[in-house]
């Protein structure tokens, strides 16, 4: 997570509040309600940045580079600036336009248009004219002298003496090695070592809204819309890149089509599009194509994974030994992740070693809990290899062998562990027994069925202010900091002010994601959004409700103690009859609304709450042709309370889907030639489709009824719904031909090689 | 944004206007129906005529209808009506498979027979933008003379990648096409040639007006189905089409096997009537059909799937084909084989 969201521990908690209560039996939390903006969102009334228009708005493209690496020698602008609409030519050497540019912490890495092009895909210049096709034609015509220089895209060849370096000082970007214990003795005295060499592929970001950014100029101050998972963070960098203070930049977030962690960081079309709306004093958008946003806007890197796993025959794990080598592209950011490796078993001995290295390629960004499924997809097939091998089932080999404490932050205790429960449960539901035991059919058509285990390693930044205002009529406003990327967070803070204020969805109005009238919630992502901000939403409905009944106690002339808040109503516990609408309280009348301000208290101190889930696949495979049929999948989750139990349910389902290419359909594919991307389309990098996913999909959570993890109970969701999926159906596949696939994904082609290999052909 | 470059959009009523036309502008413009294949080539700058003439307009080119003896397809008529049409899905119904099975709704709503019939190769190096194209160098197909593809090779390898046009082979069927000149008709099994550049013997101020397909006397067996990485959008990488006549109880009278998506054009398996005319369809004899299948067909590494592979599916599927044939004879893929039509 270094690279993309900040370290939990460095942020000093605030003074603690009033602790709530946990919360006992909810009467809307977890419900299946639709969603608060569901009718927008299917009837196309939901306005996305991408759709807005703002009067005099200019619209900006980017020149890029052709070349997988290419120096800049010469832009010729004279002819794009002379046509019709154009009204701003920017290229590296445009007053203003010489922006030191940060990707990650450590000091700047490049410049806004960099003369040294180091991935296809660069930005090289940039054009802002009256419409968009204007704007398009003068990008065409600026002429770009390159210098095209020798480049390298294997991550191994890229540590070799010769490479073509990336940057100065070479392609190494970061060796680290984690260890505990004795993994050497615990190799020699196991009763089974086995290991092998992992590989998964690079996948590429494709939100359905793609990158956009609306820019507009008052005098000094900054104004950008933005499809962004996080305003604040945006606000930041923009006010450094710009160098304003903090209140001078207003960042508002509108309704977003996707992120998957891309949106986390702030891109060079966000700052490209605020600078041609400074030299233009117009407003600018700039929306970046769906084949520039495969180049440029980011991937889950590939990971070439080695492991080594050690066990006794009684089913003890005893070492894990793993290397980890990934690219981060062209540019600082992480590709590799030994975390699941460390931390999903108790195993005492431990040794991981990772290297990252510059390639001349997109550069990486946080992917739907980054690089985790890679690690689940070397792990979790060796450890169901480990059981094979002492003739153990998978599932109690797992459960044998679970941990119990964080062994990576030594031994720090988990507010909740659900995973035992996860994988009983799943495994119950599943029906993983008579599955595992099912005879085959004679024929080309082989079943199987296999199952992963996994966990999610971000608490979440313990900051989040949230106002929630009661009006005289009843009626209610939540205001929050935190960006709605589509998982439902909208629905979600509703409902906690439902249940604590009793009052209708209808009549609950949400503002959010807007830096100059909403407070501090970190960015959506990390599955971090319900667990930071849904507590400070509780606070703040609590601090309403507190005020509404001290006002109605007074009125009702009844203790406080007595009157509960529902339908709208305050009713009094002994006498429901003399319940009495909110907008008849002359109290409230009189002071006209009434403001609650919640905040997020800090982590529990010496534990940690983290998320953990067991999946679940049955497969087909044909033998013949090597196609692998999902049939079906089924997913446990312990992320603590289920908050919606529809977003929930969508997650865990949007998750699986994505986990089903992952392990199947979905390899970034660079020409060899060239260096450049072929498969930048959605015809030729292959995303499953609604007929690729299976109809049969089970939701399982799992509630450990966590008190100490926050006043809500719930933990996170939206990534550790995608770790283990992939895993799952590799096991599966092996369960079904007895074939290993070690390299993801697992297409019909590799299948039917390793098929023949396994006959001997 | 990928731009489409500046021309003049004709929308004629009749036919003879289209024709007249294309004459006029012969060499700087092209016909456009559903624009389902053409719109997305011209804005990868792979076509740039200065006039287009929008076909969808002529009434003489819609319709699906039986006259004399023959199912007649308007060319205009689009891949969902021939779907769903019941003439088609009662005489042939593996072409209403095949049409039903193209890539998604929307562009069946959209493209037509006519645009499926004369659909432009696909290249790994050739659909691509022109920033992509550029940094590469242009290749035979569009504006260079190298072949990326094939090291040294002066012919264009870009596949044929059209679902209906199989089928329509092993059927027998004949294309009409007009031009200012007069009209002529060609057997589909003539009309293509194996030049990815331009795979067709169209000229370019002609126009696929119709196409017609002979309705069977004797009682036949048609089956199509196609191997794609999944289930919806993609186009094949593997095609087969079948046709059979058989005498009962299974006894072929003759057979057509037509292959396609591996190279310029669709590929009819010669040899058959010697391996199977008047026999049954027994293991044996499915068997050597799938085994002389095998031997006609060479992919050439023209899209991002593994050659070896597309070769080696060649018998397995021509072996399943056929035992679907002989079960059902209709166009559905077997059931359980993970990729299914659409």
């Amino acid at each position: 997570m270094k690279h993309y969201l900040p370290d939990p521990d460095q942020i000093p908690g605030e003074a603690q509040p009033q602790e709530l209560p946990p919360w006992g039996e909810t009467r809307v939390v977890g419900r299946s309600l639709s969603r608060v903006d569901g009718y927008e969102l299917v009837s196309g009334t939901a306005v996305y940045t991408l759709d807005l228009t703002l009067p005099d708005m200019l619209h900006a493209v980017i020149v890029r580079c052709p070349h997988a690496h290419a120096r800049v020698v010469r832009v010729e602008t004279s002819r794009a600036e002379a046509m019709p609409g154009v009204r701003a030519v920017l290229t590296a050497s445009t007053p203003g336009a010489e922006i030191p540019w940060y990707f990650g912490d450590d000091g700047p890495t490049s410049r806004l248009f960099d003369s040294h092009c180091r991935y296809a895909g660069e930005e090289v210049a940039a054009v802002a004219a009256e419409t968009v096709h204007q704007a398009w034609d003068a990008a065409r015509a600026i002429e770009v002298e390159y210098e095209v220089l020798p480049f390298v895209i294997d991550e191994a060849e890229a540590l070799e003496a010769d490479a073509p370096a990336v940057h100065e000082g070479g392609n190494l970007t970061e060796q680290r090695e984690f260890a505990r214990g004795d993994v050497e003795a615990a190799f020699a005295e196991a009763d089974v070592v086995l290991g092998g060499t992992f590989r998964t592929p690079c996948e590429l970001h494709a939100p359905l809204e793609t990158f956009v950014s609306v820019a507009r100029w008052d005098g000094d101050r900054l104004t950008v819309w933005d499809s962004t998972q996080g305003v604040f963070a945006r606000q930041q960098e923009l006010a450094r890149y710009f160098r304003l203070p903090l209140t001078s930049v207003r960042v508002i977030c509108p309704y977003v089509g996707g992120g998957f962690g891309a949106k986390l960081s702030t891109g060079k079309y966000t700052v490209i599009a605020a600078l041609a709306a400074r030299m233009t004093a117009r407003p600018v958008k700039l929306a970046v194509t769906r084949e520039d946003s495969f180049l440029s806007e980011g991937n889950r890197p590939a990971n070439t994974i080695r492991l080594k796993a050690a066990a006794m025959r009684d089913g003890t794990l005893t070492a894990l030994e793993g290397e980890f080598l990934g690219s981060v592209g062209a540019y600082p950011s992480g590709a590799v992740s030994p975390y699941l490796l460390l931390a999903l078993y108790d195993c005492a001995n431990a040794r991981a070693a990772t290297t990252e290295v510059y390639t001349n390629a997109g550069r990486a960004r946080a992917f739907r809990a980054p690089a985790f499924p890679p690690c689940a997809w070397a792990l979790e097939q060796t450890i169901d290899a480990l059981a094979e091998e002492i003739g153990m089932d998978p599932v109690e080999f797992r459960l044998k062998n679970l941990a119990t404490v964080l062994q990576l932050r030594d031994d720090l205790p988990y507010t909740s562990i659900g995973l035992r429960e996860c994988i009983i449960e799943g495994a119950r539901e599943f029906g993983w027994e008579s599955a595992r035991s099912r005879p085959q059919q004679d024929g080309h058509l082989r079943r199987g069925v296999g199952m992963a285990a996994g966990m999610w390693a971000y608490p979440g930044e313990p900051r989040a202010t949230v106002f929630v205002k009661l009006f005289a009529d009843g009626s209610v406003n939540l205001n929050m900091g935190a960006s709605d990327i589509g998982t439902g967070t909208k629905t979600v803070m509703a409902m906690v002010v439902a249940e604590e204020l009793g009052v209708p969805l209808e009549q609950i109005q949400i503002e959010h994601a807007d830096t100059g009238t909403t407070q501090y919630a970190p960015a959506s992502g990390g599955s971090q959004t319900v667990v930071v901000s849904s507590p400070a939403v509780r606070a703040a409905a609590v601090d309403v409700k507190g005020q509404l009944l001290e006002i109605a106690a007074a009125e009702l002339e009844r203790p406080a103690e007595g009157l509960v808040l529902r339908d709208g109503q305050v009713v009094p516990i002994d006498d429901e009859g003399a319940a009495v609408p909110l907008a008849e309280l002359r109290g409230l009348r009189q002071r006209q609304n009434i403001v609650g301000v919640g905040r997020r208290h800090p982590h529990p101190e010496g534990k940690i709450a983290l998320p953990f889930c067991a999946q679940f696949a049955d497969v087909e495979v044909n033998t013949l042709t090597g196609e692998v049929r999902v049939a079906r999948l089924l997913a446990a989750h312990d992320s603590g309370r289920v908050m919606s139990y529809l977003t929930y349910e969508n997650q865990v389902f949007g998750g699986m889907a994505m986990g089903i290419g992952f392990g199947l359909t979905e390899d970034r594919v660079l020409d060899s030639q060239t260096g450049k991307m072929v498969n930048h389309n959605w015809h030729d990098y292959k995303i499953p489709t609604a007929k690729d996913v299976p109809l049969e999909q089970t939701c399982v959570p799992i509630d450990p009824h966590d008190t100490e993890c926050n006043t809500t109970g719930a933990k996170g969701l939206g990534e550790p719904a995608h770790i283990p999926t992939a895993a799952a159906i590799a096991n599966a596949v092996y369960h079904a031909t007895g074939v290993r696939v070690h390299d993801a994904p697992i297409t019909a082609m590799q299948m039917v090689r390793l098929l023949a290999e396994t006959r001997g052909d | 944004m990928l731009r489409l470059h500046p021309y003049v959009y004709h929308r004629p009523k009749s036919l003879k206007e289209a024709v007249d036309l294309l004459r006029e502008h012969a060499g700087d413009v092209l016909p456009i129906a559903g624009g389902t294949d053409l719109v997305p080539n011209m804005k990868h700058g792979l076509f740039t005529p200065g006039h287009l003439v929008a076909l969808k307009g002529i009434d003489e080119l819609h319709g699906i209808e039986e006259r004399d003896g023959e199912l007649l397809i308007g060319a205009a008529a689009t891949l969902t009506e021939v779907a769903s049409n019941y003439l088609v899905r009662e005489h042939f119904p593996a072409l209403a498979e095949a049409a039903a099975g193209i890539a998604h709704p929307m562009i069946r709503n959209q493209g037509t027979i006519g645009g499926n019939i004369c659909l432009d190769t696909r290249c790994t190096y050739y659909n691509q933008t022109y920033f992509w194209r550029k940094a590469l160098g242009f290749c035979l197909k569009k504006d260079g003379d190298v072949c990326h593809v094939v090291k040294g090779g002066t012919k264009c390898v870009a596949a044929h990648s059209a679902d209906t046009p199989p089928m329509l082979i092993a059927l027998g069927a004949t294309v009409d096409i007009a031009s200012a000149e007069g009209a002529r008709s060609v057997p589909l099994a003539d009309f293509f040639v194996g030049d990815g550049i331009w795979n067709r013997r169209l000229e370019p101020h002609e126009l696929v007006t119709a196409v017609r397909i002979r309705l069977p006397e004797k009682p036949i067996r048609t089956l199509y189905t196609k191997v794609r990485e999944r289930k919806s959008v993609d186009f094949p990488i593997l095609s087969i089409a079948l046709a059979a006549t058989v005498r009962d109880p299974d006894v072929l009278e003759s057979i057509d096997l037509v292959i396609s998506a591996l190279g310029a054009k669709p590929r009819a398996i010669g040899g058959l009537d010697k391996i199977a005319a008047g026999k049954r369809l027994t293991a044996e004899v499915i068997e050597a059909i799938a085994e002389q299948a095998h031997r006609q067909c060479h992919p050439l590494d023209n899209i991002i799937v593994e050659i070896e592979w597309r070769r080696a599916m060649v018998p397995v599927y021509v072996r399943r084909a056929l035992q679907d044939l002989l079960e059902n004879g209709r166009g559905k893929a077997a059931p359980g084989d993970g990729r299914g039509s659409d």
